[in-house]
């Protein structure tokens, strides 16, 4: 464990700090000028990187070797000035927003609208909400969890935006500077080291290649689970050193349940993550807030049966299946994501190392932790190995692991960063640099391997606006899998539909594509969008099994069945024509 | 000119903020400075209204109850106006004025509660 550099465990301010820091003599700057001249470096070259250029091994693929310099320097900078002792809170505090505006904010900058089609989903729910002054929970499930679309609808509104969209660009900067705060709040209940903190979430930034931090109620309330955690750690903590009055101690209780109860209004999963963390601190004795577990399952049962009852009437059967079929889930959410081309392979198995590795060295750091008997630790370990419980719960949708391992890292970041030497002597720095890139470096492989698909086109949304145009009320769109910017509008007026779902259950791939299509729509008036995006899809990850994007195409193209009433450069739409007595079938 | 006394720094920061967005809101239009200042408003004023006043002597501790506050009353005032069919942004930014006036009005009467 880092004993270097000891402060009171009652954390000087940062700006306090900052002002002991102004003696420092001019060997202190060069790591900021390091850092700030890395990241400048780095948005100069990002603002030139083209999407188009982007392969197969994502953002890597298409960044320069000054990309790499910007990175090296950010990277020698930010290690150095958190590693040395005499460095100020503050310059830490510099460096490492420099570093997550480097990891998290400057790769937006290469698209041209906002990347990942579930933004765009989102971003319809609160258009919805905004349009309605409604939620309507059999329109989609994301009405029984509103929280995150109201406030995203509010925040559209106070901001005079069109919608949500506009703000997608920045969210996934502004949520991970929103985790700073209860990251190192975490990481200093553990230890006086004031390295320490920033030491941790260097590590945690490093690590969270998931991209749950995107336009998303898990985004937003993964702040309120860390608060919750943090409060617990330090301001509701049994330790004895702790100087919070009765009257601090109700209000932060009061704080704990406002949290806990938006995050229950907001996400599924986030609040048995809770449960889960605050059970442990109870069981620990490491906390005295010790009726906050029953309040969460409390308030989570309530609002499943009173305000998600709609949701629950529908999967109940399916919920219970996946309860406890641990193996099952793991596979879902593992073994079948390592397909596709080569290269997406390889960007696979090195998320799959990445958390291997993030795992394992959090174990050996725990072993080292309990054999020293460094008990203020111990909460930090039993944290790390809590979420791991919700792989038994259900398979959400085949992405358990993804939120275990996202729920779990900022506690092995406290526990890897304990494995930082204790005194910086300059060749132990200079290794924590180059450990600091090569994560760095895996981090925009993992973190950036699917922009291929994820990165959209001006040319793609306007084929999606042009089918929203001519599509009336209670038409179908169609389009051949999910990789396409809409569900942003007309949310319960017409349906969204991939090709993928629609052909399932085909025992085998149709003869006739086109009228394989319009037989699944029936009577509906249905429209299918072909997008360049899909393509790449269907590239990175190979054909479904009804057929290829191509073969639709030409089947459509062929058929008397369907007209194309739309192309740029981006795509085309399909229009089933309509029929005055119904289709032949 | 007389400084302002530190304490009074951070409430009297949330009053303008607040005074701001309002003539932003009735000014109307769309800019990245309205944009910034909504952002700001909601994640950060009636949390920094209210943390000060749990009288954490801990400035990390209480920049991250006011996140957490900020976000909480955001999503709560919000969710319950459209639960009660009373969807309004405008009602809405009018409770979290309130909340954020208040917050503040009582840091300045209690300077002595903020973090050092």
């Amino acid at each position: 464990m880092p004993s270097g550099d000891v402060e009171p465990a009652r954390l000087r301010v940062a700006g306090r700090r900052l002002r002991s820091g102004r003696g420092a003599s001019a060997a202190a700057l060069w790591p900021a000028a390091l850092t700030a001249a890395g990241a400048v470096l780095w948005i100069a070259v990002l603002l030139d990187v083209r999407g188009e250029r982007v392969g197969d091994l994502g953002l890597v693929s298409a960044l320069p070797a000054a990309a790499f310099v910007a990175l090296a320097l950010v990277c020698t900078g930010c290690a150095v000035a958190v590693m040395r002792p005499q460095t100020s809170q503050g310059a830490r505090l510099g460096h490492v927003l420099a570093l997550v505006v480097v990891l998290y904010g400057a790769p937006h900058l290469i698209a041209e609208v906002p990347s990942f089609n579930v933004t765009w989903r989102h971003a319809g729910v609160s258009t919805y909400i905004s349009d309605h002054g409604s939620v309507d929970p059999s329109i989609n499930a994301y009405f029984n969890w509103p929280g995150f679309f109201v406030l995203q609808a509010l925040a559209v509104e106070l901001a005079g935006l069109e919608s949500a969209l506009e703000l997608a660009r920045w969210t996934v900067l502004v949520f991970n500077l929103l985790y700073l705060p209860p990251l190192l709040l975490i990481a200093r209940s553990a230890t006086d080291d004031a390295r320490f903190p920033w030491l941790a979430a260097t590590v945690f930034y490093v690590g969270n290649w998931v991209y749950q931090d995107y336009p998303s109620p898990q985004g937003l309330t993964f702040v309120l689970y860390l608060s919750i955690v943090a409060i617990l750690l330090v301001g509701l903590s049994n330790r004895a050193d702790t100087a919070v009055t009765p009257r601090m101690r109700a209000a932060l209780m009061v704080v704990c349940f406002v949290a806990a109860l938006t995050a229950v209004a907001s996400h599924q999963l986030t609040p048995f993550a809770i449960l889960g963390s605050a059970t442990a601190l109870v069981l620990l004795r490491r906390t005295s807030f010790r009726v906050l577990p029953a309040i969460v399952l409390v308030l989570t049962v309530a609002w499943v049966v009173f305000a998600a009852g709609t949701y629950l009437n529908g999967h109940i059967d399916a919920l219970k299946e996946q309860v406890g079929q641990v193996g099952a889930t793991v596979s879902s959410s593992v073994g079948s994501r390592i397909s596709g081309s080569s290269q997406h392979v390889l960007v696979t198995r090195l998320r799959l190392a990445t958390a291997g590795a993030v795992w394992l060295l959090a174990l050996v750091a725990a072993l080292r932790l309990l054999r020293r008997r460094e008990k203020r630790f111990v909460p930090h370990i039993v944290l790390a190995a809590v979420p791991f419980g919700l792989v038994v719960l259900q398979a959400y949708g085949g992405e358990i692991v993804l939120r275990v391992y996202f729920f779990s890292l900022p506690f092995a970041a406290v526990l890897i960063a304990s494995l930082a030497p204790a005194r910086a002597q300059p060749t132990r720095t200079a290794a924590a640099a180059v450990v600091l890139l090569v994560a760095a470096s895996a981090f925009l492989v993992t973190r950036y391997g699917n922009q291929r698909i994820e990165l959209f086109t001006p040319d793609e949304v306007r084929v999606v606006q042009r089918a929203y145009e001519l599509a009336p009320d209670g038409a179908v769109l169609l389009a051949p899998n999910p990789q396409l910017p809409w569900e942003y509008a007309r949310l319960g007026e017409v349906r969204q539909r991939t090709v993928d779902g629609a052909l399932k259950d085909l025992p085998a791939p149709p003869p006739n594509l086109a009228r394989a299509v319009a037989d699944h729509v029936e009577d509906a008036q249905a429209y299918v969008l072909v997008t360049r995006n899909m393509r790449e899809y269907e590239a990175l990850f190979g054909r479904p099994r009804w057929g290829t994007i191509a073969q639709l195409e030409s089947s459509m193209s062929r058929s008397p069945l369907f007209e194309r009433v739309y192309v740029n450069r981006g795509g085309a739409i399909y229009r089933l024509r309509p029929s005055p007595q119904g289709r032949q079938r | 000119m007389t400084r302002l006394a530190r304490p009074h720094r951070l409430p009297l920061l949330l009053l303008a903020s607040v005074a701001a967005l309002g003539v932003a809101l009735v000014a109307g239009g769309g800019s990245w400075p309205r944009t910034t200042l909504a952002i700001w408003f909601l994640l950060a004023c009636p949390g920094l209204a209210l943390a000060p006043l749990v009288g954490l002597q801990d400035a990390l501790a209480t920049v991250t109850v006011a996140i957490t506050l900020s976000i909480a009353i955001d999503t709560i005032v919000a969710s319950a106006l459209l639960y009660c069919g009373a969807w309004s942004p405008a009602a809405a930014y009018a409770i979290l004025a309130a909340i954020t006036i208040g917050g503040a009005a009582c840091q300045l009467a209690a300077p002595a509660r903020l973090p050092r």
